[in-house]
């Protein structure tokens, strides 16, 4: 009414030169749209993420995979030259730099298709791109280099992807106690061979997403509505985040740090009684640390939102949680401020290395300073303890395995 | 109570429970749960008094599960009925006390009234056993199974909406102004699901539905409309909670509220051939009540008093009940609260030789993640964990093993608070009825009220 009332106003003055308009009482209003409620901010929110964060991830990492790709073939043409190899080493880190953000949005068809861990569309992509935690066949890679094997989708995951490139750049040559022992060329051609898989991997997956090609983004963006068949409601697409965001306390908590460590358990078969290096995430590149960042930074994106737009932390204002959407920010950043620290000083896996003394790091853990990496912990469990009590319990969030059973 | 009453209402009362919990049993093997609550975990909390309950194998579970699915079947056509029941109570039962984490009221629900249920006679009628024995076959049973039933019934409602009064519920709507919102996509209803005025709406109209229902049940002109609004309610609560077979249970169960004779007459309406009571029947003398009947009201009459009682044992514990839980089962307190929570242990192991080292002990370590979710806000499941974390030490050759519990729980959106002392060494805890000092004093700061989404733009 009020719209109407101004357009009357406005444009009634053809005849009437000469009489003074009252001023008008009711403004036009000035160019910020309206605020969205219910599911159609919560879509706001999904759509954001999708174009904002989760498309221009996939993005990067298929033009990180195309660089690897193409360095990998260098060193397949010249295998044994040096310079050749730190820059495959150079591109594989860019690569893993790029993926370890994907880590974290593994929605849609990253995920995996069965259960348990079943994710809405899930197409298994993520497994085959990068299999850790799985454990790597080290000498099956050897073998399958020696054989020469191609690297397709039938290969298993355990020799392929990102992990068996790391093994394969980051060793001079097969361990002695394989049974294979390629030469260095047969290596430098296997490497190529998964370089090639990984970049149609990483280009299938963006294809996925990509509004041009499979358009999952709209499945994303418009969960609730019509066009999307894979979430009937935008709180199942918000669910579906929720337990990807869990891989920062599952994966990136609990495995990455956590058990190299050695703080969670006793039992763990390791050959150093107090901490256990062999479990760091990527020992042989020695960049587990900036692993951990970058977890941490697309954890934090996704609440803050980038470039402008909504982020998890919009739901949390919009229903007056402010004080949870500010906490949670907070500890992320104490995390990612330690993390620097340490990373600027020896490293992650460096610090790890160094631990000698249990109780001192349980003490550093429990009080969060200390020794770096087991303070670390520490910070990071105050803040993934807030994300996975209160602030999933103010949106009404999924947490992982809800689905197997009965409320009452 | 001894006057005969038709049989119709009780023996499609059991044809329905029969029925419904066949289903259930199959949809828990269809849906995967045998593997994910009971073969996947390596460790089982067991309820006080019953360690002796042990899982049995997948093998063994599977067994255990097709028994009860085809018990029921059989309670459900009335086939060996005494004995098919009381397979099915024993059963359902050992299979419900395997795992504390998954208890759930509505199936602890369905252990009592099975129960009842062995000692009623409701295949009497539209049985197998009927069809098969004619000397078995009556047109009437005396009111008490009736009564005995609809005892139980109403004490479900009763108690669900009592617990109901207090403030977190009542003055906060929570958590329903939690759980509703992310249902505001359903047609019509959604976009008011957004608004704290229907939480409260909803909270008010749930705890009055659940105390005044049954009266109305049993106040015959009002008894239809009840009906509707139980249809309404339950349907709801179907839409909106992952609440499985609760509801059909539910309005299953309230159909015991209306006359004995209730199927008859809706076969008469909808003309199925069902054969509608005879006249001589009608005036069916009631039974005698010799010394043997009198022992059995007076076990009966027990019975109906502890499950009045039962309910009522929070009261001798300090402290809210949502927060320590202790007298929290068993008393239909059902989607009362939202809890979430994180737990850790320190554990301090020594040998005889002096040398003490502390670890951190994380649940994950024993548990799965659906029972670390339903323990983390338990406090005697805490305890339970630590008992066994401090038997897993000693069985390593550790001498001596000390276990503290980090716990923060969030209740009904507060911010977390410490739930467990952490100055107590919980190994040495006994895990009984008694006050729980260990159990710190709940948070006393209000809910917060989580107002509707709105979203302005950055």
């Amino acid at each position: 009414m009020t719209l109407i009332l101004a357009a009357c106003g406005g444009g009634g003055g053809g005849g009437g030169g000469g009489v003074a308009q009252p001023p008008d009482p009711d403004p036009a209003p000035d160019n910020d749209p309206p605020p969205e409620t219910g599911d159609d901010a919560r879509r706001v929110v999904l759509s954001d993420i999708g174009t904002a964060i989760i498309v221009p991830a996939l993005e990067d990492f298929d033009m990180m995979a195309t660089g690897l790709q193409a360095a990998a073939a260098a060193v397949e043409a010249a295998p044994g030259d040096v310079p050749t190899a730190d820059a495959a080493k150079a591109a594989w880190n860019t690569a893993m730099t790029s993926w370890q953000r994907a880590e974290v949005l593994q929605v849609g068809p990253a995920g995996r298709s069965t259960n348990p861990d079943a994710v809405a569309g899930g197409q298994d992509l993520r497994d085959f791109i990068y299999s850790w935690p799985f454990t790597l066949d080290t000498c099956a890679i050897e073998a399958a280099a020696a054989n020469g094997d191609a690297v397709d989708g039938t290969t298993p995951i355990n020799i392929t992807g990102l992990g068996a490139i790391e093994h394969l750049l980051f060793t001079d040559a097969p361990d002695p106690a394989c049974a294979s022992q390629p030469d260095a060329a047969a290596r430098a051609a296997h490497l190529s061979r998964l370089a090639d898989r990984v970049a149609l991997l990483a280009t299938s997956l963006l294809e996925r997403w990509d509004p041009a090609a499979d358009n999952y983004l709209e499945q994303w963006s418009t969960a609730g509505l019509e066009s999307s068949v894979i979430y009937s409601r935008p709180q199942d697409a918000l669910d579906a985040l929720s337990i990807a965001l869990f891989y920062v306390e599952k994966q990136t908590k609990d495995r990455k740090v956590a058990l190299p460590t050695g703080l969670p358990v006793t039992d763990l078969n390791c050959a150093d009684p107090i901490a256990c290096p062999e479990f760091l995430e990527s020992r042989l590149s020695r960049r587990t640390g900036q692993n951990l960042i970058v977890n941490f930074e697309a954890f934090r994106d996704l609440f803050t939102g980038v470039d402008g737009g909504m982020g998890v932390n919009d739901l949390l204002i919009g229903i007056d949680r402010q004080d949870l959407a500010d906490q949670i920010i907070a500890e992320v950043d104490d995390v990612l401020a330690l993390l620097a620290q340490i990373e600027g000083d020896t490293g992650f896996d460096a610090a790890v290395e160094a631990i000698t003394d249990n109780d001192e790091c349980v003490n550093a853990f429990s009080s969060s300073s200390g020794l770096p990496p087991c303070a670390l912990l520490g910070v990071m469990k105050t803040a993934l303890d807030t994300f996975r009590g209160p602030v999933v319990s103010a949106l009404g969030l999924a947490v992982p395995s809800a689905a197997a059973g009965d409320n009452d | 109570m001894a006057a005969p009453r038709d049989i119709a209402a009780l023996a499609v009362f059991r044809i329905l429970i029969g029925a419904l919990m066949c289903f259930g049993a199959l949809r828990f093997m269809r849906n995967g749960w045998i593997e994910r609550l009971y073969v996947e975990p390596q460790f089982h909390f067991k309820y006080w008094g019953f360690t002796w309950v042990h899982v049995p194998g997948e093998v063994g579970l599977y067994l255990l599960y097709c028994g009860i699915a085809l018990a029921a079947l059989c309670v459900a056509i009335g086939l060996l009925y005494r004995i098919a029941i009381i397979a099915f109570w024993c059963m359902f039962t050992y299979a419900e006390l395997m795992d504390v984490t998954t208890y759930l009221n509505h199936y602890y629900f369905i252990s009592v009234l099975t129960l009842i249920m062995c000692f009623l006679s409701p295949h009497r009628a539209w049985s197998v056993d009927a069809w098969r024995r004619p000397p078995l076959r009556t047109e009437t049973l005396p009111a008490w199974q009736t009564y005995w039933v609809r005892f139980q019934v109403s004490l479900l409602y009763f108690y669900a909406g009592w617990a109901k009064f207090e403030t977190d519920w009542l003055l906060h709507a929570q958590p329903l102004n939690i759980w509703l919102p992310p249902h505001s996509g359903l047609p019509l209803l959604g976009p008011f699901l957004e608004q704290p005025w229907v939480h409260f709406t909803f909270s008010w109209f749930a705890f009055l539905f659940d105390t005044l229902i049954i009266g109305f049940m049993l106040w015959r002109p009002a008894r239809p409309w009840a009906f509707i609004v139980i249809l309404v309610f339950h349907y709801f609560t179907h839409v909106f909670f992952n609440i499985g077979l609760f509801p059909f249970i539910m309005v299953f169960s309230v159909l015991i509220f209306f006359e004995a004779g209730w199927p008859r007459k809706v076969a008469s309406r909808l003309r199925l051939p069902l054969p509608t009571r005879s006249a001589a029947v009608a005036l069916a003398p009631a039974e005698r009540w010799g010394a043997w009947r009198g022992g059995a009201a007076v076990a009966v009459v027990l019975f109906c008093a502890f499950q009045f009682l039962m309910p009522l044992r929070h009261w001798y514990y300090p402290g809210t009940v949502l927060w320590h839980e202790q007298g929290m089962r068993f008393s239909w307190r059902v989607m009362l609260r939202e809890k979430s929570g994180s737990l850790e242990y320190r554990v301090v192991i020594g040998r005889q030789d002096g040398t003490r080292r502390t670890v951190i002990v994380s649940p994950h370590r024993y548990l799965t993640e659906e029972q670390y979710r339903e323990m983390a806000g338990q406090p005697d499941l805490i305890l339970q964990l630590a008992h066994h974390i401090r038997d897993d030490y000693l069985a390593q050759g550790f001498d001596t093993v000390e276990v503290y519990a980090e716990s923060l729980v969030s209740l009904n959106g507060r911010a977390a608070h410490r739930m467990i002392d952490p100055s107590v060494d919980l190994s040495r805890t006994r895990l009984g009825l008694a006050r729980a000092a260990w159990i710190t004093a709940p948070p006393t700061e209000p809910p917060p009220l989580q107002r509707p989404l709105r979203l302005d733009r950055k």
